[in-house]
């Protein structure tokens, strides 16, 4: 185990911090060298172990109507779809059933999915080059979600986590190409799908983690579940589609499931605590589990040990080689290797990221990097790890405003920074650091060379509203504010991180890219529908609207 | 002079006209004066007469007409045709029948200063008769029969004497029409050109064929979804699109009138596309000066300039106050260009000009002007490039208690400030020129030329003033109606140049 040298005099604070905590009841801020920072009253936290939870917000960059040339605008009233061509903005409007969820796209295809709650059918919309041609299969369960696999052959559809719930078992797995849809019954409670190589899908429940060969299925077929042997959240498969990662947080525990033949491993992050606590051990676990972990100290400091390997983020390499558990108390960042030495504290790797104020981690699309950064604390920056290098390259990143969530480019090459406001008046502060503290707005950050762009903006941007070409070169947010009046879409050049203002008439509710066409689009809100598409290489915009009420039109 | 004609459709009180003329039937009483050219119309509602005096030189009496309706006829009233100062429309509702009377059809009849032009009989009582803005179509409303067809209108075709179109409401919940429009005759490839009535109701819009009425029309709902969607209030046809106006939606509907290629039902496929605007949009234009229509329309805090053929537009910041835009052409300070321009005001103190370049949706600048008050009441000369300023209260004929504080110069962007002392009467002439003034006490007229300055006035002694009517015309005369000492109601012709000498016609004349 490469375990950061670190004495037992480190555990102290900790213990110290937990005792007042417990004695006063109250937050803490926290004081330290912290991270740099541009704004000399920002704070960084140390060991903070009381501090709110890192709040995950996943920053989709694509909404989910768009496929390689259409836009899919589901008008939920009149049950039908509006295709937009992005090329020459014809519409057509497609009649689906009853109780129609928003359409789903296919990426990077002209193929979209009404799921029709009170018709209980899904209808399926292929776009040709003479138009958009319907077809609907009857389903026999509720659903409301919908996963498409990458080659476009494939879609599941379930009912995903809600607190309305009537459907916790029953998933279809759609023909695309057949137009067929066969029922299939996994564990309890499904929440996220993965696609693997091999036509196979791997379908996330409570249960564990249900298999399905999508090639060999049929109304008989009971899927292969493979269990966890323990209630994990976060549960994620590798890309390779060979193991699932999952954690129990509360237990400071990392589960690795192997999804060929059911062997589950355990890395126990108090392991990663050695230098703090009792010497690590590489005993072997219970039956059918390898187990990485440490024995427990003494009752006092086993909970704060407990305390200290709570991982707060869990990411996966995307070339399944590894997986990364931010302990933010601990601060620190441990490198778990996926597969056979998953429990094998020896081949860990361990950060030690002092007064960085890291809780959570973004990770470049070729593993390469990850950005650390917390949404729960008042700190300041970035952390940057260099994960190819060894050791670990770790770099700050300072910024002017607090981090609410943060989203990378495909390439790595720049980070987007959504940042949080302070309280209070920002138009009424005389003083720049606090003006700029209380605004809303987000930040570029060229990874590479550490420079940031700040931007201000009159409106909360979403993570939800924002759209990368996925050559890099524009970023597309739509920020709104219904209580300000604030509508508008900016355009940045990611090049030279120049934002260009788009005022918009409606508010805007999607924001999304046709990458073939150089054109982006923001759909508002209006009565009868309103998008405007935005030519990113000649600044062009054209609006259409209205299109939704052309259905209903009687003759 | 673009506006105010319909102003002129003075509806006078019984007990302020009076005007009596003693026959050995009854007395004609005036309920409603109506100006035309060099001519008045006059109706007395409860007989159900009307009469027109058609005036010669000097303001005499050159002709006159009668017209009179059927016994028992009801709501008999007079409407001023828009766009045209040589025609009024008289109009009865006619007569629901009983057991004692029969039922008569409503009528309308078109007259002219030398009397009845053409006579439309409905096919029943209507209530409701509404001329639209180019005043060739009347679009009658409202049918009341002991059991009546509420979704059933008909539609009066002024250039054709005798015909109307009878429609009826596709009527998807049981609204009713509460309004229509109606479009130029549009070319196509038929030989019959297209001329297409739109009917308003709660949530929809109804596209007619006016020359296949029995062709189910095309419904369009201003809504999406299950809800009643706003209601049209306005309509205006540019080409073959018809922008339309709903109630209090800061969007405006284009519906576009393709051409229908197959065989039967409409001549046209309406498709439909929106344009959104920064508020509730309160006033629709359409500039047809350039090679391209520009739509305008005041929305919230803004005036938005739509170009029709792309949905491009450009926005620019009015007073959330103004009420009404004005298109006139000329030069401007530091631009001695005549161009295109338009003048947004209302509500407030502050006008904003705004300049326009040769595309739809090109603004060269724009200008805001304060002015020392706000004005209660504004009217546009466009052939005088001016505005006139009013303070002071509306009222009927909109001229009771009002008063000019400025003229405004719409080249200059000057106004001259007007000062006035026991004045509150002016009313604007049809063409613009002059500006007739009354103090209601002390029985004094006045005309301002507002081309040369110069004002003529005179005081008729002895009578108060109960009303100022412009006459359209050349020779730009003037009704005032005056009560005497004696308490009889009198008129009087004044003719610019000749106040002094102006015709006191007795009563009787009528």
């Amino acid at each position: 185990m490469n375990v950061l040298q670190l004495g037992w005099h480190r555990l102290a604070p900790f213990l110290g911090i937990g005792v007042a905590l417990s004695a006063c009841g109250d937050d803490f801020g926290g004081a330290g060298t912290g991270a740099p920072s541009f704004d000399a009253g920002a704070m960084a936290p140390s060991a903070d172990m009381s501090a709110p939870p890192e709040v995950e917000l996943e920053v989709s960059f694509e909404p989910p109507a768009v496929g390689l040339t259409r836009l899919y605008a589901t008008n939920v009233g009149a049950e039908r779809v509006a295709v937009v061509s992005a090329s020459d903005f014809s519409i057509e409007t497609v009649p689906v059933g009853a109780g129609p969820l928003p359409a789903v796209a296919a990426p990077g295809r002209d193929i979209a999915v009404s799921l029709n709650r009170q018709a209980r059918t899904l209808t399926l919309l292929r776009t040709n080059e003479t138009g958009t041609v319907p077809s609907t299969l009857p389903l026999a369960h509720d659903a409301d979600q919908v996963a498409f696999d990458d080659t476009g052959r494939f879609a599941i559809v379930f009912e995903g986590p809600s607190e309305r719930r009537r459907n916790f078992q029953d998933l279809s797995v759609i023909d695309l190409d057949a137009a067929v849809a066969t029922r299939i019954v996994v564990g309890f409670g499904p929440s996220r799908v993965f696609f693997g190589p091999d036509d196979v899908a791997y379908v996330v429940t409570e249960d564990g983690i249900s298999v399905l060969d999508l090639t060999s299925l049929s109304e008989d077929t009971r899927p292969v579940l493979r269990s966890f042997g323990a209630r994990v959240a976060d549960a994620t498969v590798t890309p390779d589609g060979r193991f699932a990662i999952g954690q129990i947080p509360s237990e400071g525990e990392l589960r690795q499931l192997d999804l060929s033949t059911g062997e589950v491993a355990v890395a126990h992050m108090a392991a990663a605590l050695a230098d703090l606590g009792e010497a690590p051990g590489d005993e072997p676990g219970s039956e059918g589990m390898s187990d990485g972990g440490m024995a427990p100290a003494d009752a006092g400091t086993s909970g704060v040990l407990a305390r200290l390997a709570e991982v707060t983020d869990l990411d996966l390499d995307p070339r399944s080689r590894f997986a990364l558990a931010v302990l933010r108390t601990a601060e620190r960042v441990v490198r778990v290797p996926i597969g056979e030495r998953f429990g094998t504290t020896a081949a860990w790797e361990v950060l030690g990221l002092e007064g960085e104020g890291v809780g959570s981690l973004v990770l470049a699309g070729d593993g390469a990097l990850a950005v650390g950064f917390t949404s729960a604390l008042d700190v300041e920056a970035l952390t940057v790890l260099d994960l190819d290098s060894e050791p670990i390259g770790v770099r700050a990143i300072a910024l002017r405003k607090t981090v609410r969530t943060v989203a990378l480019s495909p390439d790595g090459s720049f980070a987007l920074v959504l940042h949080r406001p302070g309280e209070g008046n920002a138009v009424q502060d005389a003083d720049e650091a606090r003006r700029i503290d209380r605004s809303d707005g987000f930040s570029l950050v060229d990874l590479a060379t550490g420079f940031v762009r700040l931007s201000l903006t009159a409106a909360t941007p979403e993570p939800s509203g924002l759209a990368l070409d996925p050559a890099g070169e524009f970023l597309f947010l739509a920020l709104r504010s219904d209580a300000r009046g604030v509508r508008a879409f900016q355009a940045v050049d990611v090049a030279t991180f120049a934002v260009d203002d788009v005022p918009l008439t409606a508010p805007p509710t999607t924001v999304g890219t046709f990458p073939r066409l150089n054109r982006a689009f923001v759909g508002q809100e209006a009565d009868g529908g309103r998008v405007t598409f935005y030519d990113w290489r000649s600044g062009e915009r054209q609006t259409i609207a209205g299109f939704e009420l052309g259905a209903g039109i009687r003759r | 002079m673009t506006r105010f004609t319909s102003t002129y459709a003075a509806r006078f009180a019984l007990a302020l006209l009076a005007l009596s003329a003693c026959t050995s039937e009854s007395t004609f009483t005036a309920s409603e004066v109506q100006p035309l050219d060099d001519a008045v119309v006059a109706l007395d509602a409860t007989r159900g007469e009307a009469r027109v005096l058609r005036f010669g030189a000097g303001g005499a009496i050159e002709g006159r007409a009668t017209l009179t309706f059927d016994e028992g006829v009801q709501g008999v009233q007079t409407l001023a045709r828009p766009g045209r100062t040589d025609e009024v429309l008289a109009v009865h509702q006619g007569r629901v029948g009983d057991a004692d009377e029969e039922t008569l059809d409503a009528e309308l009849v078109l007259l002219g200063p030398e009397g009845e032009r053409g006579r439309w009989t409905l096919d029943g009582p209507y209530l409701s008769f509404a001329p639209d803005e180019a005043g060739r179509y009347v679009l009658v409303s409202q049918p009341r029969r002991r059991l009546a067809f509420e979704n059933r209108v008909e539609v009066v075709d002024l250039a054709q004497p005798g015909l109307t179109v009878p429609l009826s409401l596709r009527s998807l919940g049981g609204e009713v029409p509460t309004a229509a429009a109606f479009s130029p005759p549009l070319p196509g490839d038929a030989e019959t050109p297209l001329r297409v009535a739109a009917l308003f109701a709660a949530g929809q819009l109804s596209l007619f064929d006016l020359d296949a009425p029995e062709t189910p029309p095309a419904t369009i709902p201003t809504t999406v979804g299950g809800g009643a969607g706003p209601r049209p209030v306005e309509a205006r046809f540019v080409g073959r699109e018809v922008v339309v106006r709903t109630e209090r939606s800061p969007q405006l509907l284009v519906l576009t009138l393709n051409d229908f290629e197959g065989d039967g039902g409409l001549r046209f496929d309406p498709s439909i596309r929106t344009l959104a605007t920064n508020g509730p949009v309160r006033l629709l234009r359409v500039d047809e000066r350039g090679e391209l229509p520009r739509l305008l329309a005041l929305a919230g805090d803004t005036l938005h300039l739509f170009d029709l053929r792309t949905g491009a537009e450009t926005q620019v910041a009015v007073p959330m106050q103004h009420t009404d835009l004005g298109f006139f052409d000329g030069p401007a300070p530091g631009d001695p260009v005549v161009r295109p321009r338009v003048v947004s005001y209302g509500g407030t103190a502050q006008l904003t000009f705004v300049d326009l370049g040769a595309a739809p949706t090109e603004v060269l600048g724009t200008t805001d002007l304060r002015l020392q008050a706000a004005p209660t009441a504004v009217d546009l000369d466009t052939g005088g490039g001016r505005l006139v300023l009013y303070g002071g209260g509306g009222g009927p004929a909109r001229q009771a208690s009002r008063s000019p504080f400025a003229i405004l110069d719409l080249f200059d962007r000057s106004a001259t400030p007007l000062g006035v002392t026991s004045l509150d009467r002016a009313v604007l002439a049809p063409e613009g020129r002059s500006l007739w003034l009354a103090g209601t006490s002390d029985g004094y007229v006045g005309r301002l030329d507002l081309d040369g300055g110069q004002l003529e006035e005179r005081f008729l002694t002895g009578t108060s003033i109960t009303s100022l009517l412009p006459l359209a015309g050349g020779a730009e005369r003037a009704l005032v109606f005056v009560r005497g000492g004696d308490g009889l109601n009198r008129f009087r012709v004044l003719t610019p140049g000749e106040l002094e000498n102006g015709v006191e016609l007795p009563r009787g004349a009528f």
